[in-house]
């Protein structure tokens, strides 16, 4: 019995020795981050945003430096937003890519980079729009991935919010909370709903399920996205063009639905990475 | 001393610096092509021409520093401002009230742009987005066209009339048709890291030619065929360029130049020439002198900029240094156009 124990234990001990091994240090601050993947910042954010704030950007773990731009324009004039970018190519098929750092801390010569060198340091210039923003890539299934799925784990307890729900029809809004009877029709579903970065900035959840009369019509995951055939798509729950997905407003689209006539039930389940959930459930009389 | 010989000392001053300076500066270069200073002048001191004084002279875009505005060939000043704006000959966007509002050069409203990312390539007008990976194409009032979203991060760009090329930092090429649709997506691969660093597509969208990867490093260049692009000709590179490397398809499609560590290399599109020009560069731009049949070649190190002038595919005829706070160099046909923050001037290379 001793033996079978023992082995258990360093079977677990093993398992938690090579999650921290092979999960990614944060870049910076331990995670705290103002901007999470899928808050809406001039389109679907594919990485995390940092404050402006003056510190260092270290590599997120063993790599080899793939590019470094520290002028503000590529060769034929494309824009280098925020100046700069360094992109780092992992072992095990991951790259993460680091844009927004001060372009005189960027090294043009470095090769190989150790987890916590420092590879650039942010600033609070007044003339950048952006903080350093961090991405990281899927090299083999060619998509950018939630860097939470990555990184060392952030301790959260609080959940997420659901701010509103409204059906949308002809770009008419209607709020479920204020009015309660509605025309029958194919509905799109608008959600606001999000959680708190680890510095208090209201941002994308990481899981968002629709349910209607109970059965799941919706089921996004905040885990990757991509880009085909020049469009991006979100989510392997379903693939979600982002173009229908993140409404201008920053809020979620689902559908559209049909709603028959009688009553319809209507649930919306909000989770954060790290498990905490948040659910409000919304009657609405068809007619 | 009158008023009229006071403005007029200080252009003949700087018209003569310019051609003291190339005298004593310059490498030797065939006897028979020379350089004339046509004009020269100090951009703090001279006065702007009214916009309906211009006859058939052409007008060209000015940017060096935080300075912008038009003149034209004869050397008329129109306008400067002060402010660093996406600019070319015909239109610039200038930030105001926290958009951007497109211009013409008689700086004429066309439109305000949604966009915080508008610039000019090839005399289209582009913007790219916050994520570094999408690109929005409009037309020349500043109607949005399309958008395109590319694999990842892109690391290189090239445009041309009917084609635009991205490269990605996940060693992938997409090539969109002005309608924004795919033409093709590529992955040269063949290097241990894969990855986009330098890429040109030529005028007539007939090549498309890449520097990609480390370890080891390669040149692809691809053609068009009856149906779609292929690998016409490659070369494995003893460099191992980790940032943007320039890359150009000479205008007659005939040779590809791209940087290495001793010079320009100059290859053969269809991979018969193999040979360089001996001038280090960590930028380079090159036009044709279709008049001359030569080649000008703006080389770039740190501050210094020197025009490399050369035949096809890499006869040297000679290096002419300019001046080190050189910002500016606008090549048209023979004309050298160059400038920085207080100075502008016109040289054009001439046939003894």
């Amino acid at each position: 019995m001793k033996k079978i124990v023992c082995a258990f234990s360093i079977i677990i001990i093993l398992s938690f020795v090579c999650i921290f091994a092979f999960a990614f240090d944060w870049p910076s601050d331990d995670g705290k981050y103002d901007y999470g993947f899928g808050t809406k910042r001039d389109g679907f954010l594919r990485g995390v945003e940092y404050s402006k704030t003056e510190k260092d950007i270290c590599a997120s773990t063993d790599g080899e430096v793939l590019i470094s731009v520290s002028k503000p324009v590529l060769p034929g004039s494309y824009p280098v937003v925020g100046g700069t970018m360094v992109a780092l190519s992992h072992l095990s098929e991951i790259s993460t890519i680091y844009t927004g750092m001060n372009a005189d801390s960027v090294s043009t010569y470095l090769k190989n980079v150790r987890a916590g060198d420092v590879i650039g340091k942010s600033s609070n210039d007044p003339k950048k729009e952006n903080g350093v923003v961090v991405y990281v890539f899927d090299q083999k299934e060619k998509r950018y991935i939630n860097p939470l799925i990555v990184m060392q784990n952030i301790n959260d307890t609080v959940s997420p919010v659901i701010r509103s729900v409204s059906l949308i029809r002809d770009k008419e809004k209607i709020s479920i909370e204020q009015n309660k009877y509605v025309a029958q029709g194919s509905y799109i579903i608008s959600v606001d709903a999000g959680d708190m970065s680890p510095t208090g900035i209201y941002n994308a959840p990481y899981e968002v399920k629709l349910f209607i009369d109970g059965e799941e019509y919706a089921h996004s995951v905040y885990d990757v996205a991509w880009a085909k055939d020049g469009k991006s798509l979100l989510f392997t729950s379903g693939s979600f063009p982002e173009k229908s997905y993140l409404a201008e407003d920053g809020k979620m689209q689902f559908g559209p639905y049909i709603l028959a006539k009688g009553k319809v039930m209507l649930i919306l389940v909000v989770s954060d990475y790290s498990g905490n959930k948040r659910e409000q459930t919304y009657v609405i009389n068809v007619q | 001393m009158t008023d009229e010989k006071k403005k007029t000392l200080p252009v003949v001053l700087i018209i003569l610096f310019f051609l003291a300076y190339f005298f004593v500066c310059a490498q030797p270069m065939q006897h028979e092509l020379s350089l004339k200073a046509l004009w020269g002048y100090d951009l703090n001191t001279k006065e702007k021409s009214p916009r309906n004084a211009i006859s058939n002279e052409k007008i060209f875009a000015f940017s060096a520093s935080d300075l912008y505005g038009y003149y034209s060939s004869d050397g008329k000043l129109f306008f400067l401002e002060t402010g660093s704006v996406p600019i070319m000959d015909t239109s610039y966007a200038s930030m105001e009230e926290g958009s951007y509002v497109l211009k013409n050069n008689k700086k004429e409203t066309i439109s305000t742009l949604s966009t915080h990312y508008p610039f000019f390539a090839e005399n289209r007008l582009f913007s790219a987005e916050s994520n570094g990976i999408g690109l929005s194409s409009y037309d020349k009032k500043g109607n949005f066209l399309w958008n395109y979203v590319f694999q990842s991060h892109l690391s290189a760009f090239a445009s041309s009339p009917n084609l635009v090329a991205g490269g990605t930092v996940n060693g992938n090429i997409s090539c969109i048709d002005n309608e924004g649709k795919t033409v093709f997506s590529f992955e040269p691969g063949g290097s241990r890291l894969e990855v986009i660093l330098g890429l040109d597509v030529s005028d007539s969208a007939k090549h498309v030619a890449t520097v990609c990867g480390i370890d080891k490093q390669r040149l692809v260049v691809l053609e068009k065929g009856s149906h779609d692009y292929r690998v016409v000709s490659h070369k494995y590179l003893d460099s191992e360029y980790r940032e943007p490397v320039p890359l150009v398809i000479m205008e007659d499609e005939e040779y590809v130049l791209y940087r290495r560590d001793d010079g320009v290399g100059v290859w053969g599109v269809n991979g018969k020439t193999d040979t360089m020009i001996p001038v280090k560069a960590q930028d380079f731009s090159a036009f044709m002198d279709n008049d001359l049949q030569i080649v000008y070649l703006i080389t770039k190190n740190g501050e210094k900029t020197d025009i490399v002038v050369f035949e096809q595919p890499a006869v040297m005829l000679g290096k002419i240094p300019l001046p080190d706070n050189t910002e500016y160099v606008k090549i048209d046909g023979s004309s050298v156009y160059a400038g920085s923050k207080n100075w502008l001037t016109r040289l054009d290379f001439v046939e003894d």
